[in-house]
């Protein structure tokens, strides 16, 4: 009986059954427990462990290609920074296919091997544009300086000739594409620069051809002018006498006694000085060798004092004979009334082909000069090199 | 013990469909886009180039935020940053829209306003002209001028159509070198004017 006390108190669940169904659920549970924690911590593990997406260097190459761009490499390195882009682009889509995958079966190589060819390209881009910008500052800067010179000595040596209207015209243009090329260069907008630059070396430089070929063929006539000189100085010389010699090109009136130089007065010439007289109304003023034919003053002339020469010689007329036949001026006669006359200093050649002196200078030749005094008119005493260097 | 079961189930059940709801922020990308767009549309790389970078960069920034919590597991996603930088961007987007319409204008009116100065400016020439002595004194020379006028007029039309299409930084460049020539005519004329009432 006590033993079957024992049994009942030993046993007091097994008896309704309890017990049995209890352990186990608590075993199941405390499986399931463990199962729970080796899950989580295997996945904890595997996702501590997985490839993390290479954001930083991604964010690092947007700003690679930003810079790139900024600096203009779509204008410099288009090929490169377009390449650049689409590694980019593809850099990005490869980051996306791989976070759609299971974090643990992620491989991001692709991607970052996506991104090193896209900073690599970015990166050349950047270096191709500044060395780009570099030469092409430098090659156009020296541009510049090349058609500022072309443009200054234009404005020195040629600028206030008679020359062609097309030839101002070409100037003026070359000048205007010249200054808007060079607000372009202070603002960096080197591509801009190029084409107005090199259309304005070409204008200056067909400008400059022109006048100097122009200047070339007038100056063929130098040896003839240097012996008119010199034998208008010899005979000054011989004679003990006055002679004048005016130098268009100069604009100088030079006075000799005894063959040296004694005077010489600033000269204005007709509006055409650039070669002879050829006929009436061509504004041009004479050259060869005269000589005063009449001193004329007061009411005389309307030019204060007024010296005229044998303007049209022997050689002017034969010019002017064989030129009209030819064809090659219109019969409009040859023209005369030539003198040295006062009214200068103008500061522009106005005359109708006489040379003009200020009336003070008149004044001062005036005493040295009488009827018959040699006068002779060069286009030139300095040879074309001697003037423009070329 | 049941009911800890079923406390923590839930909870479990709860987190799942609370943090599940984190989607990524595709309508907020594809405002963002369009707002670069439209900024792309004012020229404002032109005019604002370091706000505009500054855009591209925040949109850059957002897009990360969003391919870094694409990464993680989805239960721990937020996209809370992305879409807040993505606000970010449409907001400045408008800023940078109106700044760079802004510089814009600034650029066409200085244009203008150069345009307008330089017009006047041959005007004067051309009064100068017309009051020089017309007798054969310097005819040829004023003859020389004119034609330089009509040289910067033309030009002065061209600085116009890259006005009328909108080139206005060209038509600056243009405008300003006119002006450099119209002010240099008119200081020949003007000497040679002084001059020859200096003689009279």
């Amino acid at each position: 009986m006590k033993i079957k006390v024992n049994n009942l108190k030993s046993y007091p669940t097994s008896h309704y059954g309890k017990t049995t169904a209890r352990s186990p659920m608590k075993k199941i549970l405390f499986i399931l427990l463990i199962l729970l924690f080796l899950t989580i911590s295997t996945f904890a593990t595997l996702y501590y462990l997985a490839p993390k997406p290479p954001l930083s260097i991604l964010e690092q190459l947007h700003r690679t290609i930003a810079t790139a761009k900024e600096q203009e490499a779509e204008k410099y390195a288009p090929g490169l920074i377009k390449e650049a882009e689409i590694f980019f682009e593809g850099a990005k889509e490869a980051l996306q296919k791989e976070n759609e995958k299971t974090f643990f079966l992620r491989d991001y190589n692709t991607v970052i091997q996506l991104v090193e060819s896209a900073t690599a390209k970015a990166t050349e881009a950047t270096k191709k544009v500044t060395e780009d910008k570099q030469s092409l500052s430098e090659s156009l800067q020296k541009k510049l300086i090349v058609v500022s010179h072309k443009i200054d000595h234009f404005d020195e040596t040629y600028a206030h000739l008679p020359l062609n209207k097309k030839a101002r015209k070409d100037f003026t243009n070359a000048k205007l594409k010249y200054l808007e090329s060079k607000k372009a260069y202070e603002r960096k907008a080197y591509l801009l620069v190029g084409n107005n630059l090199d259309e304005a070396n070409k204008l200056i430089s067909k400008s400059v051809d022109a006048a100097h070929d122009h200047l070339s063929s007038y100056f063929n006539d130098l040896p003839l002018w240097k012996r008119w000189h010199q034998e208008t100085v010899e005979w000054s010389r011989k004679n003990g006498g006055t002679a004048i010699v005016v130098d268009k090109f100069a604009h100088m009136c030079y006075v000799y006694k005894g063959g040296k130089e004694i005077k010489r007065f600033n000269a204005e010439l007709g509006p055409n000085w650039i070669g002879t007289k050829k006929y009436r109304g061509d504004k041009a003023t004479p050259e060869g060798k005269y000589h005063v034919t009449k001193k004329k003053a007061g009411s005389q002339t309307i030019y204060y004092k007024a010296l005229l020469i044998n303007y049209p010689n022997e050689e002017d007329k034969i010019r002017y004979n064989k030129n009209v036949r030819n064809g090659s001026i219109p019969k409009r006669g040859i023209g005369n009334l030539i003198e040295l006359h006062g009214g200068g200093g103008k500061g522009i050649n106005w005359t109708e082909g006489c040379v003009a002196l200020t009336n003070e200078d008149i004044d001062k030749l005036w005493n040295y000069v009488s009827t018959g005094t040699p006068i002779t008119i060069v286009g030139s005493l300095r040879s074309l090199h001697e003037i423009n260097g070329r | 013990m049941r009911n800890l079961v079923k406390t923590i189930f839930a909870f479990a059940i709860a987190g799942v469909l609370f943090t599940s709801c984190a989607k990524a922020p595709e309508v907020e990308i594809t405002n963002a886009k369009a707002a670069i767009e439209a900024v792309k549309a004012v020229e404002a790389e032109r005019y604002v180039p370091a706000e505009f970078k500054a855009l591209q960069d925040s949109l850059n920034v957002a897009l990360l935020e969003v391919e870094n919590q694409n990464a993680k597991f989805a239960l721990f996603r937020s996209y809370k940053k992305a879409t807040a930088t993505l606000a970010s961007v449409n907001t400045l987007s408008e800023q940078v829209k109106v700044n760079a319409a802004t510089r814009k204008e600034e650029v066409k009116n200085q244009a203008q306003q150069s345009l307008a100065e330089v017009t006047t400016l041959v005007a004067e020439v051309k009064e100068l002209l017309a009051a020089a002595p017309k007798g054969k004194e310097g005819k040829e020379a004023l003859e020389a001028i004119q034609g330089d006028v009509v040289l910067v007029e033309s030009f002065l039309a061209e600085v116009s159509t890259l006005i009328n299409n909108g080139d206005y930084l060209t038509a600056v460049d243009k405008v300003k070198a006119a002006g450099e020539k119209a002010a240099s005519l008119k200081t020949e004329l003007e000497e040679a004017i002084a001059k020859k009432k200096g003689r009279k």
